[in-house]
Formats: C-alpha cells, structure tokens, sequence
C-alpha cells in the first residue's frame, strides 16, 4: 500500500459544515512532481465572500479542483507540464476564475453560474481543450480563451435562465496555430423583454485550417471572426 | 453542445429556433489567405436591421450569407482569384453590396419574394468575372446595378416573376464582355453601357 502511493500526493482542503457564512478564506496549494491532485472547495454556509485559491502544480498528470459557492471569490490555478486537469466550478456573483496551463493535453474545465462573472483560460502547447460554461443569468460575464499550439479546442457557452437574462455577456477566443477550433454559443431561453440583449462574441485565429463558429440568439449581438492563414472556416449564426 | 463537435472538423450549427425577431444584428469576418470559407446565416426569425460584412484577401475563398427580415445590410468584399460570393434574401431584406477584384470572381444575388427599395449592387474588376442578380417574386422597385471592368467578364438581371418598377444598369469597360437583362412586367429600366470591343448586350422586356 505504501509503494503504491510512492510519488503521489493528494490534498484536499475543505471549509467544513459551518451553517453561518464564511468570508475571506485563503487556500493556497503548491504541488510539484507527477500524478498529484489537489482539491479545494469554499462552499459552506449561505453568504461566503472574498474566498482565495491558489493551486500551483508543475509536472505531468496533476489534477486540480476549486469549487466555490458564494459571491467575490477568486480562483487560480497554474499547471505547468503535460495531461494535466483543471476543474473549476463557482456559482456566486462577481466571481473570477484564471487558469493558466503550459503544455499538451491539458484540459480545463470551467463553470460559472451567476451575475458579473468573469473566466480566463491560457493554455500553450498542443491538443488542449478548454471548456467554459458561464450559465445562469450571465449578466455582464466576460470570457477570454487564450490557445497557442496546435489541435487546440476551446468551447464557450454562455446561456441564460430566468427574467431578462443574459445582458451584455462578452466572450474572446484567441488561437494561434493549425487546426484549431473555437466555439462561441450565446444564446437563452427567458422570459424577459428584450430577452439576450448586448452580446459580444470576438474570435481571433492565426494559423491554417482553423474553425470558427459562432452561435447567436435575439437581439443587439454581435460577432466577429478575423482568420489568418488558409484553409480556415467560419460560420455565424444568429 | 460540445459533444456533437468534439473530433468534428468544420460543423454547422442550426439556428436557435427562437420564437421572436431577431434585430439589430452585427456580423463582421475578415479572412485573409487561401480557401477560407465564411457562412453567415441570420434567419433564425425575421429579424430587422441585421447587418453582415465579409472581407476574403486570397484566392478560391468563399462567402455564403443568408438573410430574412427587413432593413438588413450585407456587403462582401473579396480580393483574389476563383473567389466565389453568394448572398441570398428573404422578404423584406435590404441593400446588398459585393466587391470582388481578381479573376474568375463569381457573385451570385438571390432575391426571393417581394423586397421593395432595394439597392442590389455588385462591382467587379479583373478577368472572367461573372455576375448573377435573380429576384424571384413581386420585387418592385429597386435598383439593380452590375459595375465591370476587364473582359470577358459576364453580367446577368434577371427580374421577370412578378417585377416592376424596377431599374436595372449595366457597366462595362473593356473587352469581350457580355451583359444580358431580362424585365418582366411594367414601367421597368434597363440600361447598358459598354465601352471596349467585342462586347454583346441583350435586353429582353
């Protein structure tokens, strides 16, 4: 038992079972080496605010998670190396979420459910896949993909529920290099008047046989593909 | 959402089906380089005001926008060669402006059912161009403009089911160009000018 887990460490952190709210949490984890995983959750209690975590992880195969309920909370994670995972899950206003990863195959997966949100994934190197969802009401959610390298993917999805939804949500996408592909859809189903209004949707791909689309519901939105290179596709539709 | 385009290399997404007009749309793509390919598609609903501008610099790009709903702009610029636009509209669509400098540019307009105080222009320059302007059904009214420069460029209107009132104008300047009208229906105008040699003009009303 013991030889198996040679080379493996596993953190977890956990604000537990408090009923009252809990404000201005730290949690900061810095992992080097391979196969190591990390995961953070700041979740207990209605009301949490200013919550913080950090995860730094070099090497290959890490995976780290941050899970934050409440309202201002911030979450970072670094992960330097190949195959690495990022999750990264908050459902309370003014939240923000960074996640940066150098390397192939890394995965990041991102979610946001409320108000003035905002997420920014870079990943470098080739075949990463981003996903990030910014779901709720997405009132004023700001996305940005940064990809550099090759066979990237980034999806994007910013959908809104409930009474005049989904106002002003704005999503970039960069990529740099050959076969990329980005997906933007903003779309919601609301009963709202004007339902999604003021959505901006801006990609960017430099780099050969790339693949823009972007994916638009209602009014007042726009769109806009740049693609340099050859062989590239882009396709709008709202 | 993601699953259905993870591994998928070009994808087309349908249109979300809401249930309201869709209006005051933008659509802006740029392209620069070779066989790039740009679709535009907004007649999820009929939305008012939408507007699209494409840009391709390079060669064997293509563009293909369509459009529904009423005072909508489209306008397509490509430079280059064997680039192909393709602008389709519904009721009630509005201007529509292509460009194309370079060989073997082709543009084709389709206008169907019945928009009225439409400008549908196309201008071309280079050689062996070829410009299509068709409405289908009750356009009245608009203006219909096919601007070449080069040779053996080939320009065609043809507004005959349901169309008057219309103005259709054809330019050419240089050599071995053709140019072909055809009008039904009343008070209709076609003109064609063509400076050069070996030109051919064909109005039929």
């Amino acid at each position: 038992m013991k030889k198996t887990l040679l080379g493996v460490a596993s953190i977890l952190v956990m604000s537990t079972g408090a009923a009252f709210a809990q404000s201005n949490n730290d949690a900061d984890i810095v992992q080097n080496g391979v196969n190591n995983q990390a995961e953070t959750f700041q979740q207990q209690g209605r009301g949490s605010t200013d919550g913080d975590i950090d995860i730094t992880q070099s090497g290959a195969r890490n995976r780290a998670v941050a899970d934050q309920r409440g309202g201002e909370h911030d979450a970072d994670i670094e992960q330097n190396g190949a195959s690495n995972f990022a999750q990264t899950s908050q459902t309370g206003l003014d939240a923000d979420i960074d996640v940066e990863q150098s390397g192939s195959r890394n995965i990041s997966e991102s979610s946001q459910s409320s108000n003035f949100v905002d997420a920014r994934v870079r990943q470098s190197g080739n075949r990463n896949y981003s996903n990030l969802d910014q779901n709720g009401r997405s009132n004023s959610s700001d996305a940005l993909v940064i990809q550099r390298g090759a066979g990237n993917r980034s999806f994007v999805e910013q959908t809104s529920i409930g009474t005049n939804a989904s106002r002003g949500a704005s999503a970039r996408v960069e990529q740099n290099g050959t076969r990329n592909e980005s997906y933007v859809t903003q779309y919601g189903t609301t009963t709202g008047s004007p339902p999604v209004t003021n959505n901006e949707a801006r990609v960017v791909q430099n780099g050969n046989a790339n693949v823009a689309m972007i994916d638009q519901g209602n009014y007042d939105n726009s769109a806009s593909i740049l693609q340099n290179g050859t062989g590239n596709t882009a396709t709008i539709n709202q | 959402m993601k699953k259905v385009f993870l591994g998928a290399v070009s994808a087309f997404v349908l249109s979300t089906g809401a249930a309201f007009a869709q209006s005051n749309n933008d659509v802006d793509i740029v392209q620069n380089g070779a066989n790039n390919n740009a679709e535009v598609d907004q007649t999820a609903a009929w939305g008012s005001n939408n507007e699209t501008d494409v840009t391709q610099n390079g060669a064997g790009n293509d563009a293909f926008v369509e459009q529904r709903g009423g005072n909508g702009d489209i306008n397509v610029e490509q430079n280059g060669t064997r680039n192909l636009a393709e602008v389709v509209q519904s009721p009630f669509a509005g201007d529509v402006d292509i460009r194309q400098s370079g060989t073997r540019n082709r543009a084709d307009v389709d206008d169907f059912g019945g928009g009225s105080g439409e400008d549908l222009d196309v201008r071309q320059s280079g050689r062996g161009n070829d410009a299509y302007i068709r409405t289908l059904g009750g356009a009245n009214d608009n203006d219909f403009l096919i601007d070449q420069n080069g040779t053996r460029n080939e320009a065609r209107i043809n507004a005959e089911l349901g169309a008057s009132g219309n103005d259709a104008r054809v330019t050419q300047n240089g050599r071995n160009n053709y140019a072909n009208v055809n009008q039904a229906n009343s008070n209709n105008s076609a003109s064609v000018l063509q400076n050069g040699t070996g030109n051919m003009a064909n109005v039929n009303q």
